[in-house]
């Protein structure tokens, strides 16, 4: 069945038809979770904040302007719920590499995404984004996966356009040095064998 | 031809297409919809007034506290408060002195301490307005809880 976009269905809540909020939980709760998840690391407390989110966006949606979409309020409401609830916790920050250097070509590199099988390769782009900050890791997701612009990305996390920007640029280039590492590890390992 | 920079886009977005996003457990709509019809049975039982009523008892107090105190003034008993001659000569009249007061209070810019009752006792609904909003706030949440 074609979804026929979130305003329909927050009319129909609006109008006092609360169960047309079940079609907006389905769209966005994967999202909505793996945005939590990515930042708190674990899925009851990731699941939690994503459930919390969704209450306080029906308790709010009267306010919900429709000036920006639905779903950036929504992954707004997440994003800092789950990052309050980091600082809360005082969780260990995972050790970010800043040190990027770029010691590949994009021939090695399309050459090793050739060489590796469908199921390797997202084995390997899910342990990579698993090993990013908490922050960089929902930028990705939201960019990449949700396909956000740049100006939708900054309303949801809070940073300038320009940040967000930034900031993809390096994680693009931290992913491909990983990517490039991991090649390499097993281009040793298989002349060894 | 491809730059560097749209290279790494494209390798990037071909790789993160790739994953999958993580999924709630089984019965995370479900929970998330029974928390909400918990919530609006809890407002069918435990309706709080609609701001149309809190505009009313706003206007309706200061109004009861003028009654209340020209009836103290008066010390008008049920049998006196329907005597029509009463009305005419006493409190018509009194009335329209209380206007002469006001517009004298406005033209000194002097606030009486019945202006003052009335500006609190307005000041004090409003605040358990708000008392009372949040009141049913807690309840909804110590009720799913």
């Amino acid at each position: 069945m074609n979804y026929p976009g979130d305003n329909f269905y927050i009319e129909k809540v609006l109008n006092r038809d609360t169960s047309a909020y079940a079609y907006i939980v389905n769209r966005h709760k994967d999202m909505a979770f793996t945005i939590a998840f990515r930042i708190l690391k674990n899925r009851e407390d990731a699941e939690e904040i994503a459930q919390d989110a969704f209450m306080k966006a029906f308790n709010s949606l009267e306010k919900f302007k429709q000036q920006s979409k639905f779903s950036t309020w929504l992954y707004s409401i997440v994003y800092n719920a789950a990052i309050s609830r980091t600082r809360k916790k005082q969780l260990e920050m995972l050790p970010v590499d800043d040190h990027i250097i770029e010691n590949y070509t994009f021939d090695d590199i399309t050459t090793g995404i050739n060489e590796i099988d469908e199921e390797e390769q997202k084995k390997f782009i899910n342990n990579a984004i698993a090993k990013l900050p908490e922050t960089e890791s929902v930028l990705i997701t939201l960019y990449y996966k949700e396909e956000n612009s740049i100006d939708q990305i900054s309303e949801i996390v809070g940073m300038s356009s320009s940040n967000v920007k930034v900031k993809l640029h390096r994680i693009r280039k931290k992913l491909l040095t990983e990517f490039n590492g991991y090649i390499k590890k097993k281009e040793e390992v298989k002349s060894i064998t | 031809m491809m730059n560097n920079k749209d290279h790494t886009e494209d390798i990037i977005r071909k790789l993160i297409q790739k994953t999958e996003l993580e999924s709630p457990s089984d019965g995370f709509t479900d929970n998330i919809m029974n928390k909400i019809q918990t919530e609006s049975q809890l407002e069918e039982v435990n309706p709080v007034p609609g701001n149309n009523l809190w505009y009313w008892i706003i206007v309706a107090f200061p109004v009861s506290l003028l009654v209340g105190a020209a009836l103290y003034y008066f010390r008008l008993d049920f049998a006196g408060l329907f005597n029509f001659d009463y009305f005419t000569q006493t409190l018509i009249p009194y009335v329209r002195d209380l206007f002469g007061r006001v517009s004298d209070i406005m033209s000194n810019q002097e606030f009486s301490p019945i202006l003052m009752v009335v500006l609190i006792s307005v000041g004090f609904l409003m605040i358990i307005e708000r008392a009372l909003h949040f009141g049913k706030r807690m309840k909804s949440y110590l009720f799913i809880i």
